[in-house]
Formats: structure tokens, C-alpha cells, sequence
């Protein structure tokens, strides 16, 4: 139900395969590197960091058990945009608070005992990309920024195909395992001074 | 000099070193440092001599702490009187000096000082080792001598409170060090002269729990819980080899059914193994029901001995405990679901032992996945016909062969732009990702724009310059290296380095890679001839010819290497270059071995400068993979598909250096990537002719799972595009066979795997097994294997052997081996599914 096209030039990458039983569905992820496990690879971090803290709590106190979160519905509801309850579920899933559905591609609502703020402060890259920003170490360009880490600067753009950083996290990964942590400081800069 | 050097000059010169480290504990640190310059090296003296003992605690003297610890490979702590005078010099240096060397001589790289930290704990200087887990490998490494089977035993005897600290080689994961720790076979001079003679540990363990100095019981349990814990796969088993080693009785196996019960679990072939060892010694003892509860794992291995073995119990138990047989049965069905048509059919005689009694709701569920050849049997258990598919004798013609093309493959490639884009470039490249076409594009972007420097140039290069000064592990033996090299000499306008770069096909990428660097650090840009129009290293010849009318004619001219580069990308409508197999024998390292050669029938001409470096990418050097020149490949991936973009229209030169370095190395893992020449061979577009298939099935009969994985990989794809050629295949695996590279039982994996892709697969799998045969002069060790998938893969299409040399063969087989052995069963089975088929 998820995984990327066999393609040669791209590494091996996780998938999901369903099952599809009697009355049941049962959901297999395959990691492709048993080291990896299924931390979700940096794959929301840009969410964590973009989510609107006030949509997270809305969106969290609308929660009663739905085995299917209807995102329009839930943005009309609250009267935000879209991509903003998007986001926030993202942020909610990071939190362990709703799963995603790969079979029914749509987030449900379970509990799990730790919150948001918790795994924010443990994840090393999002810390680092806050700290880059508090630092001043982004300068925001037309295209993207020129973030300075140590005594590098490293450039990231952000293209019609993606963001893209010349660090080497960014390209050996190629943004495979989440963005780097230039890349989201130059996020969080950008929010920053209202560019989207 | 002062007054404290010179005597210490005197003391090494003396070789003196008690002397040494008197001057040294009576110096201030000062002082000490004033030594630095009289003894700025440890290791000029022979192993041994005293000079080098007094030179080193000197060294350990004077040195800084980081300085002593990056000498470790010089220092020898195992003399016991050195290690003495040693402890005194560094201790005398301090507390954080000493730990600072603790910590870097004991981590798990080097693995020197565990003995010195050992006693600076013991006398307080210290607190704990600096590693803990570190430290207790250490100790294993550290305790006996190399040549001296009992000398762990000696050690651990000499010191009463070693046998405290023994138990934690139970909770730290030491096994490859335990494993390691052999006293060698040499001779009286102390010569090494054979392989391992014993496993000192073994030794030393068994003994004292015999002489009732290590607790016997506790040695039995912590060597059970060992295997138990999360320690290395391919290493734990010598916790079970000393489990065994300690010969435990009757008694003893029976108090620890549970655990070895537990063992079954493990997802570990060794440890299940260790249980199996266990239980089969009690299995009286053993309860039917938790037998029948754990045997679950083992029939879940893909090991055949593992299943077969926990058969064996289930069936003896099943025999000596009527009443618990329906759940024994039950569990023996799961063996139905095994990937191997042998352990099936095990599983299958131990229920029709007891047809009545047959699981006959487990044996269902397993009727459409059970080999096609015990189908039938299946059904007589259960009384219950499947609706299983007739044999598919349509679908299974093999599409018609494409013509190999050989042209250049569609994709085009876009020369870089603009300095940004080659920053983004390099970057990849630095990390070894990308391919011999990101490489030629990144060396050709470096030449054209080198002599640019947008705003704010050097902020921008500034992590790339640091990465690519941080010196690769093979330098210029290798893709990144070479990156490495132009993209340094560019960002920072260091010249590159003026090594004579080896006459190989990496060696002439590198030289053209060079003098971009040298131009790139000079700001001197230039067009390249070389640069591929597409995908594979291909140009366009009208491109070329477009670029050769920019080049310039006096001042700039274009590099003759890059010169012979282009031309040879332009070539077509070549002829292949025809390669002859021979086996050249050699003494190494006090062993016959066998290597290949593949002598080229000719080599064209256009190579000019090249073609001595062609000619020997096949060719045998018989030596040292270490010393011997690069012939094809590289040390690492990148290197290696950068060379397959220099001869685009020959992939038989790729495939000849692939088949060698797979074919010198079947048991071991590959080097210098082949691999990557086997992944090319997945690209449908790719002639696949003689040579090419001595290299698949190089890859096929190969140890190193990654390469047969690629190498089926490439059988199955072939199959799909019309590729395949049966013919020639087989007779590249019996060329092996003959040669004796390698036996056949390693293409079980690869023949039943493809063959269960679709019928497609099945067919040309049988087609296979049928030219195999043809090819046969003398019957293979382990030809059950691959037959073994024939038989299965001919039962599922219906299709039977049919071609009158290869039934020749199976009936030569079947009369040379007796008639209840497998092969025998098997030949014959193969010639009754061609009557019938």
C-alpha cells in the first residue's frame, strides 16, 4: 500500500504491505536497513517545526476516537486552511496522538503516553536547526538562504523539485531520510519573516 | 640539548629502559616536554630490543597523551616487565594524562591497554575503565600468548582475581574476540607456520572448572544466557562451542530443558542449532507439548539442517508418545511451508507415518503453497483434491529474443550550469553517491567554469573545500579520492597531488581528473571533448565534431587524454572483444590456489594508449589483490561505475574484470565492486554475450549473498526481456564446475528463487537445468541442489527434459550413485517426468 517505484538510481527505501484478510487488514513495514528501524526517518520534521501550536490544540481537543479523520471536514469546522490541518495532524502524529491508515490514507485518532514537546527537544536536528536560527546563522536569499554552521556555510535552495542543501547529510541522503538541519533552519527563518 | 636528554639519549642508546623511567618519574613535566626533541618517534628499534623499550617509555615520557595513544601499533604491553615499567612512567605523568591514553589504547579499535588499566584500577589511580565493554574485550585479547594454547589458561591461574572479572565475558559481547584469541600452528623458531591449533579460551575454561576454580554450573548457565542476549549473529556460537566444551552430563542438560527450549526461539542458526544439540541429549525428558510449542523456529529457518533436525525430535517423540501426537503432527505440518522442496517432503514422510492421525486442517492450508512434486501426497493425507492449476504449457515460450542493442541509450544528459549546480554536485559526489556520468559531468563543469567566482565563492565552497580535504580511505585508487582531488584544487586552488597514477582504466580517469584539478586551480577554464552527450558515457559524434571546431588549436588545446576519451565514447558497430577462459594455479600463503584468466583474442586498435591497460583488466595476476595493480574496478562503488562509462560500446571488457574479481573470490566476500558491473547488467538495453555470463554465474555460485542476490537478479530480468541464453549460461557454470571454482549446491537458492517468479521463469529455468546437463562431463558435487529446483519447476509447467544428451546425462548420474541416494532419486524422477509430461 506504500512504497516508493523500483527505481535503480534510488536506494532502498521503507514500504507497507497489506494483507487484506476477512474482516481484518493487517499492515506489514518493511524497514530496508535493520538499523533504521521505523523512526519515521525525519520524515515529519519539517511539520513539527512548521505547526501552528494553536491548530494542534484545536484539532487535539476535537479528537473522540474517529477510526478516519476527515481533514476538510475538520478545517472547515475550525475555519483554517487545509494544508494547515495537514500539517498539524503531521505534528499530532509526531506526538502520538493519531496513527496514519496507509490503507484508508487517512489519519485516525489513538493516544500514545508521551507528547509533542517531549520528542521535539529529543530529536538532534530539529534542536540544531533552532539553535542555527537563534544563532543568526540564516541569511535568507530570493531562492533559499546561506545557512552558517561551524565554520561552513552551506547553501540551501528551495526549488520547484524540492529543497535541496549542499551539506553532506542532505546529499548523501538526498532527502530520503527528512530534511537536514540547514534545511529546516531555513524553514524556520522563513516563517519567521512570513514567507511560506 | 639539556642535561635530563642527553641522559635519557644515553639510557635508550644503553637500552636501559629501567634507567629511562627513572629519569623520566624524577623529571618535572617541563622537563619531560624538553625530551620531545631527542625522541620524537617510539618505533626505530626491532620488535623486542631493548632499545626500543627504553625509545618507547621515554616516548610515553615526554610525548603528549594524544601523541602515546596514536602510537599504539608500536607499543607492545604484552611483555609483562615492560608493561610493569610503563604503568610507572605514564602514571607518573598524571592522572587525566593516563586516562586520556586509557581511553584511546583501550576503545575497540586497538584494544592494547586493557592489563595497564587493569591495574591502575586496582591500585586506585583510577576509578573504572574508560570503556567498560571495550575493556572486557580488551582482557580477552590480552590475556595468553598468540603461539601458547594454554597460556589464557596460565594467566587466568596466575592471578586469582582474573577469575572474578571472567564472568563478565558473559554479559559483553566478546565473541569475535573469544573467537579470535587461537594459539597458531609455528614452528621452533616461533615462526608461524600452519593455521589455528586451538582456541585458547576453550581451552582455559573447561580446565578450570575442572580444577574447581570457576564455578562449573554458573559457566554452563552463563553460557546458555549468553547466547540468549543481543550479541553478534555471526559470532555467538562460541558461546555454544564452550556450552559444549564443558561436556555437560545427563543431569545437567535435563536441569536446563527450559533453556535450551528458549534457544529454539532465537532468530540466530547457531544458537537454534545449540538448543537442538541440548535437547536431542534429554529428549526423553523433554515434554512433548512445549517441544511441539518451540519447534515453531526452527522450522521457520531457512537452514535445512535446523528443520531436518527438529523433524527428527518430532518424530521420535510423536513415536514414543502416542497419545501427544496430534500436536506433534501438528507441528511437523509447518515444515509443509518450508522454502525447500527436501525439508517438505522430511515433513511429509513423518505424517504419512501416522495417516490417521494427520493434521488434516493444518496440511489445507499448506496445499497450494507445497512443492508440485508432493502435491499429490498431500492430497492422499487429507483426501482432499485441490483445485490446483493444470500445468501451463502456453504460457510459459519464452518471449522472443531482442537484439541486443547497442546503441546509445535515450537518456540525455544536461551539462552543468552554473557554479551552484556544481556545488550541489560535488557535494553528492563527496559522499560516493551518483555515477560515472555525475562524475564526468562534475569534472567537466569544474573545467569550463573554474575560472568563475560568483559573490560570495568561497563562503559557499567553504564545506565542500572542508570535506574534500578530509583524506579518502583509498586516495586516488578510488572515485571519491579523485573527486576529492579536482574539487579541492577548484575551491581552494591547491594543486593537486603529482602521484604517477597506475596504467589501469581507473589510472586514465585520473589522469584526466588531474589536469582539470591542476587547470581548475590555476582558474583555467576549458571546454571538455569528453563529456558524455547520454546516459552510459555515449557522445553523439556530431556533438563531438561541433566541439572539436571550439577547441583550440595552439593555445588550450585539448588534453590528449580527454582527446582518446572522446573517441572512444564515439565508437559503434564494434565487434566484441572474444575473451578465452583458463585456470592459473598459484601458491599462496602455503595453499594451492586457483585463479582466472581471460586472455583477450584481440584488442582494437582505437584503444591506442589504452589498450595495454584493456588487455589486462581479464588477465590473472595470481598475487596479492592488496599489491597487484587495479586492473578494472576501483576501491570504492563510485570508482568502479565511473570506470563503465570509458568503453560504452564494450561491456565485455566490464564483464571480463567483473568475472574475475567474482571468480577469484567465490568463497569470500568481493572486492573492488563488481557488483556494480553485475547492477550495469540489469539495464535491458545491455548485450549479455559470453563473457557477461561467466560473470553472472560467477555471481550465481558465489558466497557473498549481496552478489548472488544481483546475479539472480540479473537471470530474472533477463528472462523477462528476451536476454536470457541458456546455452550460454550453462556453459559458463559448467566451465566452473570442471575448473573446480565451485560446487553446484550454490545455485539452489538462485535456481528455485527465479524459477518461482512465473511460469515464464519456471520454463527457462528447466530449459537451463537441460543445458546445464548437456555441458556435464563429470557429475558436480552438489548437483541435488539445482536439480533439485528443476524437478519442481518442471512439475509446476509440465514441461520435462527433453533434449537426448541431457537425458543422456541424468541416466549416467542415476546408474553412478545408488539408488537411494537423492541425486540418484532425483536423475531418475527428472527422466519418469519426461515420459509422463
Amino acid at each position: 500500500v506504500y512504497g516508493p517505484l523500483p527505481l535503480r538510481e534510488r536506494a532502498a527505501e521503507p514500504s507497507a504491505w497489506e494483507l487484506a484478510l476477512d474482516g481484518a487488514r493487517v499492515v506489514f513495514a518493511l524497514s530496508p536497513e535493520l538499523y533504521r528501524g521505523f523512526s519515521g526517518e525525519g520524515g515529519v520534521l519539517s511539520e513539527l517545526g512548521a505547526a501552528d501550536d494553536e491548530v494542534v490544540d484545536a484539532i487535539a481537543e476535537h479528537l473522540h476516537g474517529e477510526p478516519a479523520i476527515d481533514a476538510a471536514a475538520v478545517a472547515s469546522e475550525l475555519g483554517v486552511a487545509r494544508p494547515a490541518v495537514q500539517v498539524a495532524l503531521n505534528a499530532l502524529g509526531g506526538a502520538g496522538r493519531v496513527g496514519y491508515d496507509l490503507g484508508a490514507t487517512a489519519f485516525f485518532h489513538r493516544e500514545l503516553p508521551y507528547d509533542r514537546a517531549v520528542l521535539e527537544s529529543m530529536h538532534p536536528r530539529l534542536l540544531g536547526a533552532r539553535e542555527l536560527v537563534e544563532q543568526g546563522a540564516v541569511r535568507l536569499e530570493d531562492d533559499g538562504a546561506i545557512v552558517l554552521s561551524g565554520d561552513a556555510e552551506y547553501v540551501v535552495r528551495f526549488t520547484p523539485e524540492g529543497v535541496r542543501c549542499t551539506c553532506a547529510w542532505f546529499a548523501k541522503h538526498r532527502g530520503e531520510r527528512g530534511p537536514c538541519k540547514h534545511v529546516l533552519a531555513a524553514e524556520h527563518a522563513r516563517r519567521r519573516v512570513g514567507v511560506a | 640539548m639539556s642535561d635530563l636528554a642527553e641522559n635519557v639519549r644515553a639510557a635508550i642508546d644503553a637500552g636501559d629502559p629501567a634507567a629511562v623511567r627513572d629519569l623520566v618519574v624524577a623529571a618535572t613535566e617541563k622537563e619531560r616536554r624538553e625530551i620531545r626533541s631527542v625522541v620524537d618517534e617510539s618505533w626505530w628499534h626491532e620488535y623486542g630490543s631493548p632499545k626500543r623499550f627504553a625509545r618507547m617509555l621515554a616516548r610515553f615520557g615526554s610525548a603528549t597523551a594524544r601523541q602515546v595513544a596514536s602510537e599504539w601499533w608500536s607499543i607492545d604491553l604484552n611483555d609483562e616487565s615492560f608493561r610493569d615499567l610503563a604503568y610507572t612512567v605514564l602514571a607518573a605523568r598524571g592522572r587525566d594524562f593516563f586516562e586520556t591514553v586509557a581511553r584511546n589504547i583501550v576503545d575497540d579499535g586497538v584494544q592494547q591497554g586493557a592489563l595497564l588499566v587493569r591495574r591502575a584500577v586496582q591500585q586506585g589511580f583510577i576509578d573504572a575503565p574508560p570503556d567498560h565493554e571495550a575493556y572486557v574485550r580488551g582482557l580477552v585479547v590480552q590475556l595468553g600468548d598468540w603461539n601458547v594454547s594454554d597460556s589464557t589458561y596460565a594467566a587466568l591461574r596466575a592471578d586469582p582475581t582474573l577469575l572474578d572479572e571472567v564472568w563478565q565475558i558473559f554479559e559483553v559481547d566478546c565473541s569475535t574476540e573469544l573467537w579470535n584469541s587461537a594459539a597458531w600452528v609455528t614452528n621452533e623458531l616461533g615462526v608461524l607456520t600452519g593455521g589455528r591449533e586451538s582456541n585458547r579460551w576453550l581451552v582455559a575454561l573447561p580446565r578450570l572448572a575442572d580444577e574447581r576454580l570457576l564455578d562449573r554450573d554458573r559457566l554452563l548457565d552463563a553460557s546458555l544466557e549468553a547466547l540468549l542476549r543481543d550479541f553478534r549473529p555471526s559470532m555467538v556460537g562460541w558461546y555454544a562451542k564452550l556450552h559444549e566444551e564443558l561436556a555437560p552430563n545427563d543431569d545437567e542438560r535435563r536441569a536446563r530443558t527450559d533453556r535450551y527450549l528458549a534457544l529454539l526461539a532465537s532468530p540466530t542458526p547457531s544458537v537454534v542449532k545449540e538448543g537442538l544439540v541440548g535437547l536431542k541429549a534429554v529428549e526423553g525428558a523433554v515434554p512433548a507439548d512445549e517441544l511441539a510449542r518451540a519447534s515453531t523456529g526452527p522450522l521457520s529457518q531457512k537452514q535445512k539442517n535446523l528443520a531436518v533436525e527438529t523433524l527428527a525430535l518430532l518424530g521420535r517423540a510423536a513415536e514414543r508418545e502416542p497419545g501427544e501426537r496430534p500436536t506433534l503432527l501438528e507441528a511437523a505440518a509447518l515444515s509443509l511451508g518450508h522454502e525447500r522442496a527436501d525439508v517438505q517432503e522430511r515433513g511429509l514422510t513423518l505424517l504419512e507415518r501416522y495417516p490417521d492421525e494427520a493434521p488434516r486442517g493444518a496440511l489445507l492450508g499448506f496445499a497450494e503453497v507445497v512443492s508440485p512434486t508432493l502435491r499429490t501426497r498431500v492430497e492422499a493425507l487429507t483426501g482432499i483434491v485441490a483445485e490446483a492449476p493444470e500445468p501451463e504449457t502456453v504460457a510459459v515460450e519464452p518471449s522472443p529474443r531482442v537484439d541486443a542493442v547497442s546503441t546509445a541509450e535515450p537518456v540525455a544528459l544536461q551539462p552543468v550550469e552554473s557554479v551552484d549546480e556544481l556545488i550541489e554536485l560535488a557535494a553528492s559526489l563527496l559522499e560516493g553517491q551518483g555515477n560515472g556520468d555525475d562524475v564526468e559531468r562534475l569534472v567537466d563543469g569544474v573545467s569550463r567554469l573554474c575560472g568563475e567566482r560568483p559573490r560570495g565563492f568561497e563562503r559557499r565552497v567553504s564545506g565542500l573545500a572542508k570535506r574534500a580535504d578530509q583524506g579518502g580511505e583509498w586516495g586516488l585508487l578510488s572515485g571519491v579520492g579523485l573527486v576529492q582531488s579536482v574539487v579541492l584544487s577548484w575551491t581552494t586552488g591547491k594543486r593537486p597531488p603529482s602521484y604517477q597514477l597506475p596504467d589501469t582504466l581507473l589510472g586514465f580517469l585520473g589522469q584526466r581528473a588531474l589536469e582539470v584539478a591542476s587547470r581548475a586551480a590555476k582558474r583555467n577554464p576549458r571546454e571538455l571533448l569528453a563529456l558524455p552527450t547520454h546516459a552510459g558515457g555515449w557522445i553523439e559524434s556530431d556533438v563531438l565534431a561541433e566541439r572539436e571546431q571550439r577547441a583550440g588549436r595552439l593555445r588550450n588545446r585539448p588534453d590528449p587524454a580527454d582527446r582518446l576519451q572522446a573517441k572512444l565514447r564515439v565508437l559503434r558497430d564494434v565487434t566484441a572483444i572474444a575473451y578465452s577462459p583458463s585456470v592459473v594455479e598459484q601458491k599462496r600463503w602455503n595453499q594451492e590456489e586457483r585463479f582466472l584468466d581471460l586472455e583477450p583474442a584481440s584488442v582494437p586498435r582505437d584503444f591506442g594508449p589504452l589498450a595495454p591497460a584493456v588487455a589486462a583488466v581479464g588477465r590473472s595476476h595470481g598475487g596479492s589483490i592488496w599489491l597487484d595493480p587495479v586492473a578494472w574496478g576501483a576501491w570504492d562503488a563510485l570508482g568502479a561505475r565511473w570506470c563503465l562509462t570509458i568503453l560504452p560500446t564494450h561491456p565485455e571488457i566490464a564483464f571480463a574484470g567483473a568475472a574475475r574479481l567474482i571468480v577469484d573470490r567465490l568463497d569470500a566476500a568481493p572486492q573492488l565492486y563488481p557488483d556494480v558491473v553485475l547492477e550495469r547488467a540489469l539495464d535491458s538495453h545491455l548485450r549479455l554475450e559470453g563473457v557477461a555470463w561467466l560473470a553472472v554465474a560467477g555471481g550465481l555460485l558465489s558466497k557473498s549473498p549481496d552478489l548472488q542476490r544481483i546475479a539472480t537478479d540479473v537471470l530474472v530480468t533477463s528472462i523477462e526481456d528476451g536476454r536470457f541464453d541458456p546455452d550460454a549460461l550453462a556453459g559458463a557454470l559448467a566451465w566452473l564446475f570442471a575448473s573446480g571454482f565451485a560446487k553446484a549446491s550454490r545455485l539452489e537458492a538462485p535456481f528455485r528463487d527465479a524459477g518461482r517468479i512465473s511460469n515464464l521463469h519456471a520454463a527457462e529455468l528447466v530449459r537451463l537445468g537441460e543445458a546445464l546437463l548437456t555441458r556435464l562431463t563429470q557429475t558436480p558435487h552438489g548437483l541435488q541442489a539445482p536439480l533439485q529446483a528443476v524437478l519442481e519447476h518442471a512439475a509446476r509447467t509440465g514441461l520435462s527434459i527433453e533434449r537426448p544428451d541431457a537425458r543422456s546425462a541424468l541416466e549416467r548420474i542415476a546408474a553412478e550413485v545408488s539408488r537411494s541416494s537423492k541425486l540418484g532419486r532425483l536423475a531418475r524422477s527428472l527422466l519418469d517426468l519426461s515420459r509422463t509430461g
